[in-house]
């Protein structure tokens, strides 16, 4: 038996910004999530809060750290400019 | 008569006054804003509940957190039943209902459509940014002002069809290559929003009668008028996924009277009281008598009930099912996790079990719980 009730493209959850959260439908009712931070993690299972059930993110994990680079570059330079003005 | 609710509750949607992660046996549910002899019909969502009453009004109860219970409320949650204003659908009556994942319609008796609740699949009809809930009923507007005849809603798509026969479907379904050869599926812009317009191809030949949509497949059931079909109702086309084989047409021995689609399976009610299921059955939600871990029953089984009954209607959950009989006896089987089957355990049911309950007259279901009427008993 599969761990999983089903596999499910990132692209197909929905994001919520404020919390950095995706999001899936779960059949409780409830939702299944998982956090950016758990993706760039390299993260692949989303659970659901209220019940056992699981399912497996479908993504592409050099996304995330693609992102996660360029946001560290950023923030590296921000750092920098921070000094300067000091 | 009492109504009885049992199942998931983790946000309110059994009307209780409280969330839990679950109810075991069936509850008895007080906190109604309608008069219990009067409802009509219970329709459940992801979360939530809509209930009709014979007056035409509509009441909600459960989870809120994108406007789907249309109470113009920014409550996460309501737990008690409350009525939609009744100047929101203009003052005319409801005629009929229908709920979605975290989102909800009506058709009044004057056959204009509202929906709300969540639109950040565009599923609402609505082509602008940053209006993903809407949280009071919204009248949709369909080409030439046609009429809306019924509503159906999937996980992140709502169709509807029209008087004539039409099916207008807003949001998201994946719709399989190839489609059925009898339907025409055109790409088509509603309101700057993206529609999928579907009609039969030869209209003399075959009539679109109801529709009724799973997570991400949908099951039409159609009238054959050709010469040979005479009227009859036997055919069913089906569009979406199918991974499961929920999307896979049959056409039956005998007419189709009801169909009943959960997320990945579905049920058939023939005019002779038989009952065919096919779809996912890793949770037992066929009903047939077993669990099939990862495979799917391609081709319609028969479910079986004790010898004397016969099915009255039949409502699916997400993964679960409930039936009532024509002697009013309730049977419940599937995914059990949230005691979705109300026989006061959390064990997987792949047979319709009996719920000892008074005999009931309605009965409705959502994602991870059930609703039931029951008939007073000894005059109460």
């Amino acid at each position: 038996m599969s761990i999983y009730h089903d596999e499910v493209e990132i692209e197909d959850f929905e994001y919520d910004e404020e919390e950095e959260m995706y999001y899936y439908p779960c059949p409780c009712g409830d939702r299944f999530q998982i956090s950016k931070e758990e993706l760039i993690e390299g993260e692949e299972v989303a659970t659901c809060p209220s019940c056992s059930l699981v399912i497996k993110v479908i993504y592409d994990p050099d996304m995330f750290k693609a992102e996660e680079d360029e946001e560290s570059v950023l923030n590296e330079k921000l750092s920098d400019l921070k000094l300067e003005k000091n | 008569m009492e109504v009885y609710a049992w199942g998931a509750n983790s946000h309110g949607q059994l009307g209780l006054g409280f969330e839990s992660e679950l109810c075991m046996t069936p509850q008895r549910v007080t906190k109604c804003s309608f008069a219990v002899s009067q409802v009509r019909l219970i329709r459940g969502g992801g979360g939530h509940v809509l209930i009709l009453d014979t007056n035409g009004r509509v009441h909600s109860c459960g989870w809120n957190n994108r406007g789907q219970l249309g109470l113009d409320s920014t409550e996460e949650c309501h737990n008690e039943f409350k009525m939609i204003p009744t100047e929101y659908f203009g003052e005319v009556p409801v005629e009929t209902i229908s709920c979605g994942w975290d989102i909800s319609g009506a058709i009044t008796l004057t056959k204009r459509l509202y929906v709300w609740g969540s639109n950040a699949f565009q599923q609402l009809g609505i082509c602008q940014r940053g209006f993903i809930a809407v949280r009071r009923p919204m009248p949709v507007k369909l080409p030439r002002e046609e009429p809306a005849q019924r509503i159906s809603f999937g996980m992140r798509h709502c169709a509807v069809l029209t008087q004539d026969n039409k099916i207008y479907v807003f949001g998201r379904l994946r719709i399989m290559d190839p489609p059925p050869i009898e339907l025409d599926i055109t790409a088509t812009c509603l309101h700057r929003c993206n529609t999928v317009k579907i009609q039969v191809h030869n209209p003399n030949e075959l009539r679109i009668v109801s529709i009724s949509s799973g997570q991400n497949h949908m099951l039409l059931k159609c009238v054959d008028l050709s010469e040979a079909g005479n009227g009859n109702t036997k055919r069913i086309l089906t569009l979406g996924d199918n991974k499961f084989g929920q999307s896979n047409a049959f056409q039956f021995e005998e007419d189709v009277r009801q169909l009943a689609v959960g997320w990945t399976h579905n049920a058939a009610v023939l005019r002779n009281g038989e009952i065919l299921v096919w779809g996912r059955n890793c949770y037992g939600q066929l009903g047939t008598g077993s669990f099939t871990e990862q495979q799917a029953i391609p081709t319609p089984l028969r479910l079986k009930l004790p010898e004397d009954q016969s099915p009255a209607r039949i409502h699916m959950g997400a993964e679960h099912g409930l039936l009532r009989t024509t002697a009013g006896e309730i049977y419940t089987w599937g995914w059990n996790e949230h005691g979705n089957c109300g026989n006061n355990s959390t064990e997987n049911l792949s047979t319709p079990t009996l719920l000892q309950l008074p005999p009931v007259k309605l009965c409705g279901a959502g994602a991870g719980f059930c609703y039931a009427i029951t008939e007073p008993v000894n005059g109460l």
